[in-house]
Formats: C-alpha cells, sequence, structure tokens
C-alpha cells in the first residue's frame, strides 16, 4: 500500500492561512480541519475545506472556506462561491450530515468567533441557517459531532470549545532571555467550556448542556466522538482535552448523561497524568467488537490506546500494544482509524506538527511527518513509511479520509497550519473489499450511529457510522471492509441507530453496497 | 568583556583543591589573602592581558587574587585553566574546568557551564571525565543528541562507571533510541549488577514500554534496597499491576501511599486496582483524594504561568526600547513586588526616577529585606541626584 500527495493533479490549491504574527496569538497555531460529504449526491465524495485567516479575524475574502466538487475522474472544482458555503469566521473544524432530514448533507463550522450552519438546499447550494438554528455560539470552538443521542430521529449536536481566549490581553510567552516569543501554554487559560444542542426537529436546536448533565465550563477540548462506547443504544460522548481529564459521558437515555470520566479509565493516562489531547477517533481495535478508543496527545506524552473493556471501563494500553511509543517525540493532531492496507485489521494514521515555534527538546522537531501504525487486529500496532509521503514533514492539523476514487480502499485528505492541503490517494491495498452507504429512516437519513458487523470465513469486523472525529473534521460516512483476497464473506448485521437490525448473507464484494434501513438494494 | 560569571557551588573549590593529589597544584594554589579593595573588572583584564602576552606567573597571580576575594568566579578559573595549558599542566586545567563547569551548571547556568565543559573537552579530547560531564550538561539541558555523542565517547575512553550507562541510557531514551537505550542500561547491569540505580533504570525503560513482566523482577530488585523511595515503589506498583500480579499491586500502592500521601498518580492506580478488583468503594474514595490533589496541583502552575508571560510582555516592551508603553502596560496590571519592579524600570528609562523611587519603595514594603530591590533604589537615587 503506498499513499500518493496527489493535491495539485487533483485541482486542489488550498494554503491554510493562520494570520501568523509576532504577538503570537494561540489561535494561530491549532487550525485547522475539514470535512468529507457527498453534497450533490452524485455518488463521489467530495471535499469542504476550513480557512482561518487573518487574526483577530476581519471576515476577509481570505478567510472563506472552499468546496472542492469531485467530478469523479480524479479530479475536484472549486465550487465555493456557487454553493455560497464559503463561512469567513476564523475557521476551526467542520462536521458534515444530514441535519433536517431532507436526505440531503449539510455542513456545520466551528469557528474561533460565532459558528455556522449551513443547509443543503439541493441544486449544489447551501443557506446559512445559523441564527434560525440557534448554534452561531460565540467564543473558540474547535470540533463538533453528531449523534441522535435522544434516540428521537434527528441528530444531536456536541461542540467540543477550547479556551477563553482575549487577543486584546497582552502576553509574553516563550524565551524572553533569547529574545524568542512563542505561543503561550494553554493552561494559562480557562476552558471555554463546551455545548450540547438537542435538535428539536424543525430546523432549530435547543441549547441543553447544563439540563442534560453535562459540563458547561472548563475542559479546554479539542476533539470529541459521539457514540455509543457501552452497546446500550445510546450515544456516549468522550471528549478529548488539553491539560485537563478527557471527558466520557454515559448517555442515560432519559436524556441526560452521567460523568463517567475518572472512573473509566479514559480521562488520563495509566500513571494518572492528565496529557494534552488533541484529536480522538472510535474504533475496534482488538476485535473483540466494541469500539477502542484512541487519543493525540503531545510530545514527551504517549498517543493514547484505551482498550475498551466493557461497561465504561478502559484500560490504557498505549506502551505494551505498541500504539504509544512511535509518538513519543511527535506532537499529534488529526488522527483516522481505518483497513488501510486492506488485511481485515484496523490500522491508524496520525498527522503530527508542533505548535511552538521552537520546541523545548532539541530531539522534538517543530515540522513532523505522518505517523502510520499497521494494526494486526489483536491490539498490536507496528510503526511503517509507505512512500515519500512518509519522509515529507509539515504542521499536520486536520485529517479525514474518503474513499474519493471509489476504487474500495480509504484515500485521506490533510490540512497542514499554515501550508498545503494534501490529497493522499492510497493506492497498492490488497486483498478484496466491501462498501456500505448505509441509508437510515429520516430524519436521521446519514445512518449516523449506525453498526455494520461482517463476518467472513477468516473474520469479524465492526465499524461504526460517525458524523465528527479526528480533530476539527469528518469522514467519509460510509463504512468500507477490507479481506484478504482468499476470504469470503458470510453474512452483514446492521444495527440501526434506533435499534432495528438487518440481516444480509452472502454478501458480493468489490463494490459499495446501498442499505435502506426497510428496503435493501445492490448499487 | 564578557559578564563575570559566578557560582558559589565553586566556593567549594579551594577547600577541594587543598587535597588534590597533583602537588604542583597544591603548591600553585596556596591562596593569597583575600584583598576587599580590589578592583575586579581591572584585575579580570589585567590578568587577561598577561596571559595573552604569555606573562605566566603576572596571569597567574592575578587570577590567584581574583579567586581569593571571590571563590565563585567562574571566569578566574577559567582564566586559570589556561595558565595551566599554556604551562603544559593538561590534566590539571582540565579538573580545573570541569570543576567551574559543573558548578555552573549546578547554578543553572547551563550557557556558560556547557562552555566551560566544552573547553574542557577541547584541551583534552581524550578526557573521558570531560566527555562524560559534557553528555550531562546536555542531557540536562534536554539537548539529547548531542548528549548521546558524549557520553558515547565518554565510554569509548574507558569512562565505565555507573553514571555513564545511566546518563547514556537516559539520552539515547529520551532520543527515541528505545533499543540502544536498553543495550547501553543491559550491558550497564551487567557490569554492576547489584545497584538499585541499574535495575530501576532498565526496569523504568521496561515498565515505559508495557513490558510489564520483564519489568517487575527489577523493579523488586531495586526496592528492596530503597524501600523508602515512592517513586520507584510507584513503578513497581504499576508494573505489578500491568503483569496482573494484583494482589501484590495492591500492596506496592498502599506502600506507596504510605511514603507519600501525596502522589496524586499512586491514588490513581490504586483506585483503577481497587475499582477492577470490584472493590467500589475504597477505589471513589482514592479517585477523590487523586482529584483533590490534582486540582491542587493545576492551579498553581496555571496562576504562575499566567503571571509571568504578563510580566513579560512588559519586560518586552522595554527592551524594545518602548518605555512609555511599558509604564502603561504595567500600571495596567495587578499589583505585585515584580509588577513594581518593572514600573520602575521602565519608569527609571523614561528619566522619571522619583516615581521609579517610589516603585521600588512600595516593592520593598510587599518584600522586605530583598537585596535586589535594595540594590535598584540605592542606583536609582543616584540616578536622581544626577
Amino acid at each position: 500500500m503506498t499513499l500518493t500527495d496527489v493535491a495539485a493533479a487533483a485541482g486542489i490549491v488550498f494554503t491554510h492561512r493562520n494570520g501568523a504574527s509576532p504577538e503570537k496569538h494561540m489561535p494561530e497555531t491549532m487550525g485547522s480541519g475539514l470535512a468529507w460529504l457527498d453534497f450533490d449526491q452524485d455518488g463521489w465524495m467530495d471535499l469542504y475545506v476550513v480557512q482561518s485567516g487573518s487574526f483577530p479575524p476581519d471576515g476577509g475574502a481570505a478567510a472563506a472556506n472552499r468546496l472542492y466538487r469531485n467530478r469523479g475522474d480524479g479530479s475536484f472544482e472549486d465550487v465555493t462561491e456557487r454553493a455560497g458555503v464559503g463561512d469567513r469566521g476564523y475557521g476551526q473544524g467542520a462536521v458534515a450530515a444530514d441535519v433536517n432530514g431532507d436526505g440531503l448533507t449539510d455542513l456545520f463550522v466551528c469557528n474561533f468567533g460565532p459558528n455556522a450552519l449551513y443547509l443543503n438546499r439541493g441544486a449544489g447550494r447551501f443557506e446559512n441557517a445559523t441564527a434560525r438554528a440557534g448554534v452561531g455560539l460565540e467564543g473558540w470552538s474547535s470540533s463538533a459531532a453528531f449523534a441522535d443521542a435522544d434516540r428521537d430521529g434527528d441528530l444531536d449536536l456536541y461542540v467540543a470549545r477550547y479556551i477563553e481566549y482575549d487577543p486584546a490581553v497582552k502576553l509574553y510567552c516563550g524565551r524572553p532571555d533569547l529574545g524568542r516569543r512563542d505561543y503561550c501554554d494553554p493552561s494559562m487559560f480557562r476552558g471555554a467550556g463546551n455545548r450540547y444542542y438537542r435538535n428539536r426537529g424543525d430546523g432549530s436546536f435547543e441549547a441543553a448542556t447544563g439540563p442534560s448533565g453535562l459540563l458547561e465550563n472548563g475542559g479546554r477540548s479539542l476533539g470529541v466522538l459521539f457514540t455509543d462506547l457501552d452497546a446500550d443504544g445510546w450515544p456516549d460522548i468522550y471528549v478529548a482535552n488539553d491539560l485537563t481529564f478527557n471527558y466520557l459521558y454515559r448517555n442515560r437515555g432519559d436524556g441526560t448523561f452521567e460523568d463517567m470520566s475518572l472512573l473509566s479509565g479514559a480521562a488520563v493516562n495509566r500513571d494518572g497524568k492528565v496529557e494534552a489531547g488533541m484529536g480522538v477517533a472510535a474504533g475496534d481495535l482488538d476485535g473483540d467488537g466494541d469500539p477502542d478508543l484512541v487519543v493525540t496527545n503531545f510530545d514527551l506524552e504517549l498517543n493514547a490506546f484505551y482498550q475498551n473493556l466493557g461497561a465504561l471501563m478502559f484500560d490504557d494500553v498505549s506502551a505494551p500494544s505498541g500504539f504509544g511509543p512511535p509518538s513519543f517525540n511527535l506532537l499529534g493532531f488529526g488522527v483516522v482509524l481505518a483497513d488501510l492496507d486492506r488485511d481485515a485489521d484496523l490500522d491508524a494514521l496520525v498527522v503530527n506538527g508542533h505548535i511552538l515555534d521552537h520546541p523545548l527538546r532539541e530531539s522534538v522537531s517543530r515540522e513532523q511527518r505522518p505517523l502510520l501504525l499497521l494494526g494486526d487486529g489483536k491490539g498490536h500496532f507496528q510503526a511503517q513509511r509507505c512512500g515519500p509521503v512518509f519522509e515529507r514533514v509539515g504542521l499536520g492539523r486536520g485529517l479525514a479520509g474518503a474513499d474519493y476514487d471509489n476504487d474500495g480502499d480509504l484515500d485521506l485528505a490533510v490540512v497542514n497550519n499554515g501550508g498545503p492541503l494534501q490529497l493522499l490517494r492510497n493506492d497498492g491495498a490488497g486483498g478484496s473489499w466491501l462498501g456500505l452507504k448505509l441509508v437510515g429512516h429520516g430524519p436521521n437519513t446519514g445512518a449516523i450511529g449506525a453498526r455494520a458487523t461482517l463476518v467472513t470465513e477468516k473474520s469479524r469486523q465492526t465499524r461504526w457510522v460517525l458524523a465528527g472525529d479526528s480533530y476539527q473534521s469528518s469522514s467519509d460516512p460510509r463504512v468500507l471492509f477490507g479481506l484478504a483476497s482468499d476470504d469470503r464473506a458470510r453474512r452483514l448485521e446492521i444495527l440501526w441507530p434506533r435499534g432495528s437490525t438487518s440481516v444480509l448473507e452472502a454478501v458480493e464484494l468489490g463494490h459499495y453496497l446501498e442499505l435502506r434501513e426497510e428496503v435493501s438494494r445492490s448499487r | 568583556m564578557s559578564r563575570p560569571r559566578h557560582t558559589a557551588a565553586l566556593g567549594v573549590l579551594i577547600l577541594a583543591l587543598e587535597f588534590c593529589p597533583t602537588a604542583a597544584l597544591r603548591a600553585e594554589f596556596s591562596p593569597p589573602a583575600a584583598d576587599q579593595t580590589l578592583d575586579v573588572e581591572t584585575e579580570l583584564d589585567s590578568a587577561r592581558r598577561a596571559l595573552e602576552s604569555s606573562r605566566l606567573d603576572q596571569a597567574e597571580q592575578g587570577y590567584r587574587r581574583l579567586i581569593a576575594r571571590d571563590p565563585g568566579f567562574a571566569d578566574a578559573y577559567q582564566g586559570l585553566a589556561r595558565v595551566l595549558v599554556a604551562r603544559g599542566l593538561r590534566a590539571e586545567a582540565v579538573a580545573l574546568l570541569l570543576q567551574a563547569g559543573k558548578g555552573l551548571i549546578e547554578a543553572r547556568d547551563m550557557t556558560a557551564g556547557k562552555a566551560f565543559l566544552e573547553e574542557a573537552v577541547a584541551v583534552d579530547p581524550a578526557s573521558a571525565a570531560a566527555h562524560l560531564a559534557l553528555g550531562h550538561a546536555y542531557l540536562v539541558d534536554n539537548e539529547f543528541p548531542q548528549a548521546v555523542i558524549h557520553l558515547q565517547r565518554a565510554i569509548e575512553l574507558g569512562e565505565h562507571g555507573l553514571t555513564a550507562g545511566i546518563y547514556l541510557g537516559s539520552a539515547l531514551w529520551e532520543n527515541g533510541q528505545l533499543e540502544a537505550a536498553e543495550n547501553v542500561y543491559r550491558e550497564t547491569l551487567e557490569r554492576h549488577p547489584n545497584h538499585a540505580l541499574t535495575q530501576r533504570s532498565l526496569g523504568g525503560l521496561l515498565l515505559w514500554q508495557g513490558r510489564y513482566a520483564e519489568a517487575v523482577p527489577l523493579l523488586q530488585r531495586a526496592a528492596a534496597q530503597s524501600s523508602s523511595s515512592p517513586e520507584l515503589q510507584y513503578d513497581l506498583a504499576s508494573a505489578l499491576a500491568g503483569a496482573g500480579q494484583v494482589e501484590t499491586a495492591l500492596e506496592a500502592y498502599r506502600r506507596t501511599i504510605e511514603l507519600a500521601p501525596d502522589l496524586a498518580q499512586a491514588h490513581y492506580g490504586y483506585a483503577v486496582l481497587l475499582a477492577r478488583s470490584g472493590k467500589r468503594e475504597p477505589a471513589a474514595r482514592e479517585l477523590a483524594e487523586f482529584r483533590r490533589l490534582q486540582a491542587q496541583a493545576a492551579e498553581k502552575t496555571d496562576q504562575e504561568y499566567l503571571r509571568n508571560a504578563r510580566l513579560n510582555y512588559g519586560w518586552n516592551l522595554l527592551s524594545e526600547g518602548k518605555a512609555a508603553e511599558a509604564v502603561q502596560y504595567f500600571e495596567s496590571l495587578p499589583p505585585s513586588r515584580d509588577r513594581l519592579v518593572g514600573l520602575a524600570k521602565a519608569l527609571s528609562a523614561t528619566g522619571d526616577h522619583r516615581r521609579a523611587i517610589g516603585a521600588l519603595e512600595q516593592a520593598l514594603l510587599l518584600s522586605p529585606g530583598d537585596r535586589s530591590i535594595e540594590m535598584r533604589l540605592l542606583d536609582e537615587r543616584l540616578a536622581a541626584e544626577e
């Protein structure tokens, strides 16, 4: 398997502008992300990339996010203006999901400044529906995720927010003795407090953080997952925090959540130390059918692999699994868990890059290479390099995967802070594959929260449909399974978000299968 | 002329040199009586010029007088070392530079300390002791690649002591060279099999990599020798827990907490193991204690960072020559001793010595007996009279 950067060849020429200045404002070093979505429903995944711009934000054209439509021939065209979705906030993250149940994928944008919701109106156009939806909160938002938390059919929203940062407050961080000004430590600032919005089902959201038992203050949150972690059918929330306990909230199923953070074992590392968590992902890394958690952390900290023990208990196996140690001198951001080499086992790709102009340790560089970890399906990983992409250094931030060329392997896009976007085309993966496009019964037409299990002659693989993960990003919601060439699929089981199930026997491989919650048909 | 460098740690050097085995050096170091009227800058300059023109006796006397007056005067030791080099006494020169350099490192003047140690290596590239000291300095200063180079060289030159192996293993570990670090630790353990530090170092590396079962016997041996070390007890508890030896791990956590009740991570590890053993109530108690200890530590760090960053902004304005802006900035900060000192400096830079004096007097009220404020106050009063 190799990954090749084909952004330029594909017609995507995007350079992230972070507004870097001698004042070293913290937002400059943190963005940004991206979202994959099929906005025009032509079967080809399109790409929405978040731009930041000048800081403090000035709303200028240089800050406009970009939407690239996939032509289906390996190339993309910039359709931002026509689509009306070039949000000009100081962009951080984005997540794509059908928010109003009309079958079209919408976009929620996290900003330093008011967030924005763009509803897909069809015919290639979006409408800014932020005010009506009631989700335009100011402050510093980082990542967001959707899930049907109350199982009423529509998607609710959780927004991870970073710190209370006022650019008017003058601070000088770094090494004044050496005349080196640098970005400040986040521990100096209070957490901005995350927000949970319940979807009313009419195009608007109700702010429901406190009433739901969720913390409204503190946190310093950067990444979020909104998915069922204990297989009780109710989506739970897991948040990666910077220098504070990670949060794990158990969905009680009655509209409220219970704080299980410390008890779960996934709030801190094995030594009880809080870490600087950035990106987060979930996947069945040890093949036991439940979602394990990974968090990307600072240099001198290991990226964390929390093995799911059931009942919302997790064990930090970062070291013995081999997942953590290769990250020791790297600062991780975006992370994707996927079977990149199509051997039926989940792998991990992490993009890295420091936040300081002058890292404190000589063995840590500012620009860093991505890290590929190939899994064995039993919770063990080995670092590998597959192509020149792994020798190239950058300031990796957002990372999200999509099979943009529909060839059955996952491709990836990377936003580099202050640098070019990378489109990593995956080639050479062996084995066979099966893709699923799950269409839920409305309003959750994207079947966010569905669980798909493929039983083959040699393996049993489980995947979940998510809207929002990694760092400030969201991936292709379609499910991809990889199998060995000589393996055969026996059975496919779908657990839909509201609890119904579908079972298919003798599934044909090598194509995308569209499954609807009531009716199945092959495409 | 570079700023004279001092370290109190060098004060012990005179005493140490009285026991120096090199007769020549002992003879050289009968210090003259300290002359408190000595003009340090002039004497130093005179000694340097004497050395440059090879008037070695004069140079040596000058440096010795400076050392007698101030046993912590690192520049004088450096000068004296250069005299010794000129006399062909390289080993003695290296010894002096090492002592001076190590003293500066101890006083956290890393740049100066490393410079002295670099000079020691330059004087005698075959000195294992010099490479060891320099390698250690780089390790302390987080410059791991350089640390590895010099520590490896020290070992190649025959430095097989415990510390060389431990330092090199640490440097390799920090540099991400885990296999090499393990090899070095194992070699050191072979040479010093009964030393707690070697057992602990290798055990620590294995623990860090999640090789719990391999770490346990090493940490057990180390803990048997250092039973009062809470950090070591904690590592052992962690390894035992990871290796699935639950009851022994629980006992080790209890022991750790007895030794160090404020070690937050011990409460956490204990809580997790209790919870997984089905002992939920004691687990909840331990978690509550862990949370309390964490909150205390976090709040202290946050405020300190923020305070320093705000003060540094003002100092940076001053360093950029923006004195008037610095005055306004310091005036806007919350009252504190450091804010008043910064304000005084800024006012002084604008020529307003009267107000600078006022600020320093207020600072002295907040920090009575603070010698640095008293010296600044004296300077401002003298400047005001001028």
